[in-house]
């Protein structure tokens, strides 16, 4: 392990957006004098941006769903009370865990979530610190388990400072005119001052081990900005009309004073740090200082989180890190892995997040291992169950502050609902944070329960569209649509009784759908293929006020789907002059430019776009198309490479590059990158034969199975008269719209999935499909001599104009999804081909499947004789 | 004696001096710079607080 001192600043909420002005005016010099001496950006935030769950897959470079903190809240230990969330439901270890066991020196002050404090091998003062519960006269108690190791709690008590403490200095600088509150009436002073309080009180501990104590890393952080912002950035000028003036007045400069208090802090921290020491300062999310400041929030838990932009801010400095320069791409799931690099130690393959090795001013040698969670040894984290006390007095003081910053609804006095209330809300979280790693199945299951369980939280509902609509599912999308506007009309007639029933009784009249379920119909229409629908209802909603980008980005992407680039373009731009951040809208125009021929324009827009947002492969890959239309070759083949060291699945990319490299005249390593292509351990993939019911796929699975090819099959269907050979079908499949866990036991074996399931596949595993293409008069026919119906007549008689459409749809949507995925990779095999030339058919079969398979042995299986349904000969 | 006022006794905590060496004047009703500066700025408030001889009563909160 390398030695160097780390310091790792969390400001909860900073947004570049705000400081850099204040910068430009001289207000901040410290984090000036930072930027200077080193590297900043952006840093992408994750869904859902709830700072306990984002600052700790900070702290552990892993999503949610793999480290377990997922809310404000949790259920205590005895089954009944709700508090503050804790890090004892964490599974995962924290950086400091790690450095713990490779005997580095780690201090920890107000992590959230980090009480009880960890015993590390370092000072940890947890998050429950600095909040004063009681009055100044009354005795402060410090409580069990803040500070490890225990014995320092007093000292560290002793450095609390409450707000009541603070004098007409400390508030002027934020609210000149402070005596013109009534504070009987007005609680923004008295809620300043907390804030002031709360963070003075954690940069008093922090100073305190810097100057006292010998430390590989420290990691400080601070909630103020955070704090400040959701009581006080409403206030920022410019005044909006909303805004009264009085209010405007005197608040108008809280957040200037907040940033530079947060300077002059950071000016502390990096002088106590010293120059030999590596700084990095960071921000789980933005706030927004502009015109995309909310006007109201929703009523929903977490609602406040809606005031949070996209993207925090990353500055790092220090021996060997680059100076004056700026970094793209940078997510927070970034910053473990590049603090594992900064000591020179692994970085582990089931983090989520990668190094930044762009930082360093020459080039980094990095060390993977697995997992750290399988090294041994003392690493100071807790056991799976410390004894926790029940709820307390201090609890329900968070508690209080969690209700009044918005974050959570107030428990109220039943425990069971309240704990089911946060347990259901935890979930919903999860769902969301499955959705965002990519694990859209999981997330969507979740949803199905909860919605199912509490249809009245119509977001449950909302939010379960959204994802059904990623997955093709569009006829359950639609009913959870209707039941969300049933359960939304339900709500409005209580309200209307309730309005009717007052004394100055108000008839508030029936429910109108809102622009956000307008939005999410021309969403279903888009999907549904009822394109000039969804127009027209986006079209109806660009008129309204605070719909703009939302609907131009759904305008733009229907345009696009209808080949109408010139219009998309439109569309992306005027999304990008209510937002030009928005690297959907960017993305979206690049993409618009590209497809109508201009290259240059497209390399601009995407160039933009990954500047905000470097994990996304697909931008990687239309710069690289671009840079390819431009003949700028070198550029073309670094997008591709990016984008498939991000996604390997994107056989395109590979193709692409392999193409490049033999116009370069690098034949042998497009040969390289050809075999790596064809090198992907079969064991790793599912081979997937679909298509329509009776499209052939029982005679494909005969054919690979004839090949060398394992069937994932439990032979519960046995052979018949239509399917004489064996149907090669599981169980399990059918329930695929429910679980395809099933699925982690089929890898490097065939699996057969009709084509209306194949949308329900999991995303996280890779899948080869051979897809079985059959005229689908002969298919109907072929279904009907199965069932028997019209065993005898001609299979057009059996046309059926419904299902006809039915199975045309299904056809597209495989499509879609395959389009959608990169994961996939898929060829179309003619039915009708095979049985005229099986082995020409079977070779290229066995071309997308690695070339292990025996292309003779599954071409003497096809039995040209099953071909019984027919609307015309084969060809010869 | 509460633990804050045992803490403010340490004297190489409380003596706060310019970068010319000149020992500071802390203001007695503080300043948001003397919270910036952390523990010992906290400390040299408090001192003079004391020496001072008046405790500053809260005035944005109870």
């Amino acid at each position: 392990m390398k030695k160097r001192k780390v310091l790792v600043i969390g400001w909860d909420a900073a947004d570049w957006k705000a400081i850099d002005p204040l910068m430009d005016q001289g207000l901040m010099p410290n984090l000036e004098r930072m930027v200077n001496g080193g590297i900043r950006g952006r840093m992408a935030t994750l869904d859902p941006p709830l700072s306990p769950m984002l600052w700790t897959s900070i702290a552990t470079g892993k999503r949610p769903y793999k480290h377990g903190i997922l809310g404000f809240t949790e259920v205590g230990p005895d089954g009944k009370t709700v508090r503050p969330v804790t890090n004892v439901h964490r599974k995962v270890k924290a950086i400091w865990n790690i450095l713990t066991q490779e005997g580095a020196k780690s201090h920890v002050v107000g992590w959230w979530p980090s009480h009880p404090a960890e015993p590390i091998n370092g000072i940890m003062v947890s998050n429950f610190y600095q909040r004063a519960s009681r009055p100044m006269n009354e005795p402060w108690v410090m409580r069990k388990g803040t500070v490890h190791p225990e014995g320092m709690s007093e000292h560290f008590g002793a450095l609390r400072i409450h707000p009541a403490e603070l004098t007409a200095a400390h508030i002027a600088p934020f609210v000149p005119d402070f005596a013109k509150v009534d504070q009987d009436k007005e609680k923004g002073l008295e809620s300043l001052a907390r804030i002031i309080a709360d963070c003075s009180t954690v940069q008093a501990a922090g100073t305190w081990i810097l100057e006292h104590e010998p430390w590989d890393l420290a990691c400080i952080y601070f909630d103020a900005i955070d704090h400040f912002a959701h009581g006080f950035m409403k206030y920022n000028p410019p005044r909006r009309d909303h805004i009264p003036e009085r209010e405007y007045e005197l608040y108008k400069g809280v957040m200037t004073a907040a940033y530079r208090f947060h300077d002059l802090m950071l000016g502390r921290l990096l002088d106590l740090a010293g120059d030999d020491a590596t700084v990095m300062l960071i921000s789980d999310h933005g706030f927004h200082p502009d015109h995309l400041r909310q006007k109201s929030l929703p009523k929903e838990p977490a609602g406040p989180a809606r005031e949070h932009s996209p993207f925090g801010i990353f500055c790092l400095k220090g021996p060997g890190i680059k100076k004056d320069a700026l970094i793209h791409g940078a997510s927070l799931l970034d910053i473990t892995p590049t603090l594992l690099t900064l000591f020179d130690l692994p970085v582990a393959r089931d983090m989520d997040g990668k190094p930044l090795l762009d930082v360093y001013e020459e080039p980094h040698e990095l060390r993977v291992i697995d997992s750290w969670e399988d090294v041994e040894g003392e690493c100071g984290m807790h056991p799976r169950d410390p004894g926790q006390e029940a709820l307390s007095e201090m609890d329900s003081e968070s508690l209080k502050q969690l209700v009044e910053l918005g974050y959570i609804d107030d428990p109220g006095e039943d425990p069971a609902q309240a704990s089911m209330n946060t347990v259901r809300e935890n979930r919903y979280y999860l769902a969301k944070a499955y959705i965002d790693g990519g694990q859209a199945s999981e997330g969507r299951d979740l949803l199905r329960t909860l919605f199912a369980e509490a249809p009245d939280q119509t977001r449950y509902g909302t939010e379960l569209i959204r994802v059904l609509l990623r997955s093709q599912e569009l006829a359950e999308a639609r009913l959870v649509y209707a039941k969300v506007l049933e359960e939304m009309e339900k709500a409005h007639e209580k309200k209307r009784a309730e309005e009717k029933a007052k004394p100055e009784s108000v008839d508030i009249g029936s429910y109108l759908r809102d622009a956000s379920m307008l939005a999410l119909e021309s969403a279903l229409l888009l999907a549904e293929g009822k394109t000039a629908g969804a127009l027209a209802i986006l079209e109806q909603l660009e008129a309204r006020p605070g719909m703009s980008e939302a609907v131009q980005l759904r305008k733009g992407n229907a345009l696009m789907k209808m080949g109408q680039w010139a219009k998309a373009l439109t569309a992306f731009q005027r999304a990008m002059v209510h937002d030009p951040q928005n690297p959907r809208a960017l993305h979206g125009a690049g993409v618009s430019e590209l497809k109508m021929g201009n290259a240059e324009a497209a390399v601009g827009y995407l160039h933009d776009a990954l500047a905000l947002r470097f994990d996304m492969p697909h931008i990687h890959f239309h710069l690289g198309e671009a840079y390819y239309r431009l003949k700028q070759y070198e550029e073309a083949l670094q997008a591709f490479t990016v984008c498939l060291r991000m996604s390997p699945g994107i056989e395109r990319a590979r193709r692409r590059s392999a193409t490049i490299l033999e116009l370069l005249g690098r034949s042998d390593e497009a040969a390289e990158l050809t075999a790596t292509a064809n090198a992907i351990p079969d064991e790793e993939v599912i081979t997937i034969v679909s298509g329509l019911p009776r499209s052939g796929t029982s005679m494909m699975m005969q054919a690979l199975v004839a090949g060398g090819a394992t069937p994932f099959t439990d032979d519960q269907r046995t052979p018949d008269e239509s399917n004489p050979k064996g149907y090669f079908e599981h169980a399990a499949v059918k329930g695929l719209a429910k679980d395809g866990r099933f699925l982690a036991l089929a890898k490097g074996q065939v699996v057969k999935v009709v084509a209306p399931l194949l949308p329900m596949l999991p995303p996280r595993f890779r899948y080869r499909v051979v897809f079985m293409d059959r005229d689908i008069h002969e298919v109907l026919g072929s279904q009907d001599r199965m069932l028997g119906r019209r065993s005898k007549k001609d299979p057009k008689e059996a046309f059926r104009m419904g299902l006809h459409d039915a199975y045309q749809k299904q056809l597209a949507n495989a499509e879609a999804w395959q389009a959608k995925h990169p994961n996939v990779e898929m060829i179309h095999v003619p039915y009708a081909g095979v049985i005229a030339d099986p082995l020409t058919e079977m070779r290229r079969v066995n071309g997308l499947l690695g070339g292990k398979l025996d292309p003779g042995a599954m071409a003497a299986a096809v039995d040209p004789t099953l071909y019984r349904t027919r609307t015309s000969e084969p060809t010869k | 004696m509460d633990e804050k006022n045992k803490a403010s006794q340490r004297a190489e905590d409380v003596i706060l001096r310019t970068p010319d060496g000149k020992v500071f004047d802390v203001p007695v009703e503080g300043s948001l710079s003397l919270l910036a500066l952390g523990y010992k700025g906290l400390m040299a408030w408090r001192a003079k607080r004391i020496a001072a001889a008046k405790g500053t009563e809260g005035h944005f909160s109870k």
